[in-house]
Order: C-alpha cells, then sequence, then structure tokens
C-alpha cells in the first residue's frame, strides 16, 4: 500500500480507509490491523499538526508491506522539521490520580506499545519513521 | 460510529457502535458534555460494538471523568472488547476510570 496525504487533518479518514482495505485484501488478522491502523492515525495526525509551520501544501508519505519473513513494515516520511518521536517525545505520566492526568500526550505510547519495532532516520532532509510488527 | 442514548434507574446509558477515532471523536464528546451539562453526572458507555479506539478516543473520557469529578458524578465504561481493553490498559486508564464487565453491572454498582 503506498499513499501520499496533503497536510490536512481529513486525510485521516482516507488513511484509515485504506489501512482497513489493505487489511482485508492480505488476510492480516483483526489484531494487525487494529494496531497499523492506530499506529499511522498517531503518527500522521502528529505529523499533520506540529511538523510544518508555514501554511503551505505538504505531502506525506506512507507505506505498508508484507515481508515474506512474516513481518509487517510501515513507514511515514514526512518533510517538516527534523523531529525524532522515539528521543523527543516524553514518557506520560501513567501513575497520576485523575487530577493529575493530562489529556493528550498518549498516542506515541500507544504506537510503541502496538508495534514491535520502531526505528527514525533523518535522510534527505525528511523524517522517516519505520515501524514494524511481527505476523 | 453510531451513539444511542437512553435512560435506566436514573443513569445515562450510551451504546456506541463502530470506531472511535480521529472522524468521530468530536461528535462523541459533543454527546457526552451535552449530556453533563444538561445535568446527568451518572454515565455509563456500553463499548460491547465499539471495535477500534485511538488516543482521541481517550481524550474524550478523560475530559468527561474530569467534568464529573467536581459534579460528584462518575463514568463507568462497561463491557469492552480486549483489543479497546487493551489500549485502556497500555494508558493506564484503568487506573482512574471504573470499568465494569457489563452494563447492568454498572448500572447496579452505581445505583
Amino acid at each position: 500500500m503506498q499513499l501520499t496525504l496533503k497536510n490536512d487533518l481529513a486525510e485521516i479518514e482516507r488513511l484509515n480507509q485504506a489501512v482497513e482495505d489493505f487489511g482485508r485484501e492480505h488476510g492480516l488478522s483483526p489484531e494487525v490491523v487494529f494496531a497499523v491502523r492506530l499506529s499511522l492515525e498517531e503518527v500522521v495526525t502528529d505529523i499533520l499538526s506540529y511538523a510544518h509551520e508555514d501554511e503551505d501544501e505538504h505531502l506525506v508519505d506512507v507505506r505498508v508491506r508484507v515481508h515474506p519473513e512474516r513481518k509487517i513494515v510501515v513507514t511515514v516520511e514526512d518533510d517538516g522539521k527534523p523531529f525524532d518521536p522515539l528521543r523527543e517525545i516524553p514518557a506520560p505520566n501513567l501513575y497520576g490520580s485523575l487530577d493529575e492526568r493530562p489529556v493528550g500526550g498518549l498516542g506515541f505510547h500507544l504506537v510503541k506499545g502496538h508495534m514491535d519495532s520502531l526505528e527514525y532516520q533523518r535522510r534527505d532532509g525528511k523524517n522517516l519513521l519505520t515501524m514494524a510488527k511481527h505476523l | 460510529m453510531e451513539i444511542a442514548q437512553e435512560t435506566r434507574e436514573g443513569i445515562q446509558v450510551f451504546q456506541v457502535q463502530g470506531k472511535i477515532d480521529a472522524s468521530t471523536a468530536d461528535s462523541f464528546e459533543e454527546s457526552l458534555i451535552r449530556s453533563i451539562d444538561e445535568g446527568n453526572t451518572r454515565l455509563v458507555v456500553d463499548m460491547a460494538e465499539v471495535d477500534y479506539i485511538s488516543s482521541v478516543g481517550l481524550r474524550v473520557f478523560l475530559l468527561a471523568a474530569k467534568k464529573l469529578k467536581p459534579l460528584d458524578g462518575k463514568i463507568v465504561l462497561a463491557a469492552m472488547q480486549g483489543p479497546i481493553r487493551k489500549v485502556f490498559t497500555m494508558a493506564a486508564f484503568d487506573r482512574i476510570l471504573p470499568i465494569a464487565d457489563t452494563t447492568e453491572v454498572a448500572i447496579q454498582e452505581m445505583s
């Protein structure tokens, strides 16, 4: 699956639909489709919300492939400012009371919990995040 | 996503069906907040037919719970499917929000 999204939050719906279609075509389990859908929704929403400081149109490139060695590999590439989510997103406070828990900041924590490996690279002026999950 | 709402034993019960995600979380939030603003302080959300939730969905539950606390109110989540429960546990929301196995149990515990 290859999809190029514009920096518009309305594109998330198209992305989610594409992941569901890909899962059906490849006979992926509901658990894997859930994990890929959630990871892409969280990562791409963050990019569309924070990666660009100008008002110009930017494109986000999303690829999902099933590898012969029984794993699914998801890549997201954007031309926003350099941002390594693995280093720059703080771990959420999971132990506070209801009053102490902030609203937000959980998206990338959920991605880490649903995928088996994550890797970030800054390459040719772009952010490239690679996420993989065993099938 | 579809939401059906009814009153049972003075408790507002929301039956949610489908996906709570970036496209639907806003209308779900509106339904819960409107109900609280109308004076309802005991809410049960039947999650049996919810098959997907992302962080924007978690956000809605946290906002509702924070709004209910000073009103001495409560929101209970009932009948979550495995993958949804996994998201709640991962976010440690099971520490701050009451969870019940069924809607009936949630209503009993509240009334």
